[in-house]
């Protein structure tokens, strides 16, 4: 390659965006060549400097101004629609946030004057009432396994305690906790920490699967959504009336929300957004803040057991910032996104059942460095402790999943202090990563 | 079960408006960054970057694929820019062929510094690039999309934006050599 083929790759080069060959072709040229290198190191301080100078563009909050006014405009243009007397609860248009005091007016529509529409009345005049609001600590439970991801749900487990922080306003923050894993948004930045010693970054934002507990946490959206749910499908929505133990008079609404994967998917009912629920919202009936959830699982034989619920409210508190920070152990082991093996041809084209196979054939020999091509996160004494020198007793049939992508293979293995495991194990192809990765089951 | 931005899309569309927040969230800076490119003034940026998003918002059932939302919403951006470009002008009678970025250009243009985000020299650079080169930019870099992403928003090949980025590059350096940055200016 001559200077001038170089040059012209050098921007693609920076980008990475080069086919392989060429890649190796222009680092070659890059290494005899000064001149060149010296044009590249400027080119990445160009975009050094471009990307300071973006950073230095201060970005203020629009979420609530945008939110208000998809609202109203919502809320205009449902208006419209019912002048025009085509009112449609179904589907998009009549979905809006915006329109519950609306869709509660088009429920008692002359003939419809029922529980629903009574029920839908008390939500919207909730929604309301949450606006006010700056701070929430929610205390909740749920049937789950301390360490699992945030909305996996075990019907068959003990209640394990979760709590949830969340201040709303110009920098929003939140923390959400569990005994096994924590994550918290400090404004800048999401981290979490898998107890003891793995963590993981992302943008600041409901990341590594909290979003639905946020959302319990937003006083506005959790009857927002809890109504809407119900009014888009025109599922059971009913009202009644309770108290709390000291006398204080409660409305009760109930509402069933519809799962949104594939009903024989193997994620239904897995976790809290793939699963059919009832929830059951009592907000105090004086001042129409929620003070408690029930969130039970629509289960496939029948049965309802109560999955999480969230026992205590506290709107308003002062809340020690200290809690939007999150100490890490020492020891801290970075979850890194996955990036592509050198050489990694053979791992590329290995099926699911292929890369099971071969992961847990490494654990049996202890040979970390193999079975660590397939896990995305850095292999823990504890993690070896527990997995070296299983046996593989079988691996079943493939199956993928509709809804994400992912693979699962059902297999069988004896642990080396005699336990037999018999779980799927999860699968994804990361495009970054080349190959199929462990994405859960283990 | 992450939250990516596909997911949110669907379940918005699933009638789940509240999801939508998400992408709010997530996308605010991007569109803002672009539009401080284009408006010097910062409620303009703000209201051109809230105008956009809104309007994604009840454009949503039409976003054919879910998983390139980004480069889909600075397709959004790009009209609300051309829109609010246009009233302007015509409030202030100036013929409509009068590029923004010229006006805003202009050296010594004192009188708005008020309402700047204290851009430096560098955005001034960026803004007085000609139009074909300045919008890889400011997708790029302001917008955050990658290159991949920029050629779906632009309908171009991957090698036309990498060639677009290297000639404005070539362009930018040329501009900041002869007028080179102040170090105060270089990290505001």
């Amino acid at each position: 390659m001559n200077c001038e083929a170089c040059r012209s790759q050098l921007t693609a080069y920076a980008e990475g965006v080069v086919e392989r060959a060429s890649t190796e072709a222009v680092e070659r040229h890059l290494g005899s060549c000064p001149a060149c290198a010296a044009e590249l190191a400027e080119l990445r301080d160009l975009m050094e400097i471009l990307i300071r100078d973006r950073d230095a563009v201060p970005a203020p909050s629009l979420t609530a101004e945008v939110m208000d006014r998809i609202v109203q405009e919502q809320d205009r243009k449902l208006r419209r629609l019912q002048m025009r007397r085509h009112i449609r609860l179904i589907g998009w248009s009549g979905t809006a946030v915006a329109a519950l005091v609306v869709a509660a007016v088009v429920l008692t529509w002359p003939g419809r004057v029922d529980n629903r529409a009574e029920a839908a009345a008390v939500l919207a005049k909730a929604v309301a009432a949450a606006k006010e609001i700056r701070s929430v600590r929610l205390e909740c439970r749920m049937r789950t396994l301390p360490r699992d991801n945030f909305s996996f749900i075990a019907p068959d487990q003990d209640f394990v305690p979760m709590t949830v922080w969340r201040t709303f306003g110009e920098s929003p923050k939140w923390r959400v906790e569990k005994p096994g894993r924590v994550a918290v948004m400090d404004g800048a930045s999401t981290v979490m920490l898998i107890k003891p010693n793995i963590a993981a970054r992302a943008p600041a934002g409901p990341a590594f699967d909290v979003g639905w507990v946020l959302d319990f946490a937003d006083p506005h959206d959790v009857v927002a959504e809890g109504l809407q749910s119900a009014l888009a499908e025109r599922a059971e929505l009913k009202l009644g009336e309770g108290s709390t133990a000291d006398g204080k008079r409660l409305l009760v609404v109930t509402a069933r929300v519809k799962a949104q994967v594939p009903e024989k998917g193997y994620l239904k009912n897995k976790f809290v957004l793939t699963a059919d629920t009832r929830r059951v919202f009592r907000f105090g009936a004086d001042d129409q803040r929620l003070v408690g959830l029930d969130v039970f699982l629509v289960a496939d034989d029948g049965s309802e057991p109560l999955i999480f619920q969230v026992t205590r409210v506290d709107y308003d508190h002062p809340i020690d910032p200290a809690v939007f920070q999150l100490d890490l152990p020492d020891d801290v082991v970075w979850y890194e996104s996955p990036k592509p093996l050198a050489g990694g041809e053979r791992y590329a084209q290995m099926t699911p059942r292929e890369a099971a196979r071969a992961f847990f054939e490494a654990c049996a020999r202890e040979d970390w460095d193999e079975a660590g091509k397939f896990l995305p996160v850095p292999f823990t004494a504890q993690i070896k402790a527990i997995l070296g020198g299983l046996e593989l007793i079988e691996l079943g049939e493939p199956f993928e999943s509709e809804s994400t992508g992912a693979h699962f293979v059902p297999y069988v293995i004896k642990l080396k202090q005699g336990q037999v495991v018999k779980k799927n194990l999860g699968l994804k192809k990361p495009r970054e990563a080349n190959r199929f990765l462990i994405d859960g089951g283990l | 079960m992450c939250q990516s931005d596909e997911e949110c899309v669907r379940q918005c569309l699933a009638g789940r408006p509240g999801a939508f927040r998400r992408l709010v969230e997530r996308h605010q800076q991007a569109v803002m960054r672009c539009f401080t490119v284009r408006f010097a003034d910062r409620e303009k940026a703000a209201e051109a970057a809230q105008e956009t998003l809104v309007r994604a918002y009840f454009a949503l059932p039409g976003l054919r694929k879910p998983e390139s939302f980004l480069p889909w919403l600075m397709g959004i951006a790009a009209r609300v820019a051309r829109e609010m470009a246009r009233d302007d002008k015509r409030r202030r009678g100036l013929p409509l062929d009068v590029e923004p970025a010229a006006e805003l250009a202009a050296p010594g243009d004192g009188g708005v510094a008020g309402d700047t985000f204290g851009a430096g020299r560098v955005r001034q650079v960026v803004e007085a690039l000609p139009e074909l080169y300045r919008e890889v930019i400011v997708l790029r870099f302001y917008g955050g999309l990658s290159c991949a992403q920029c050629g779906e928003h632009l309908g171009v090949p991957v090698t036309t934006v990498t060639k677009r980025l290297s000639r404005a590059y070539a362009l930018l350096r040329e501009s900041l050599r002869s007028e080179p940055l102040h170090p105060a200016e270089e990290t505001p």
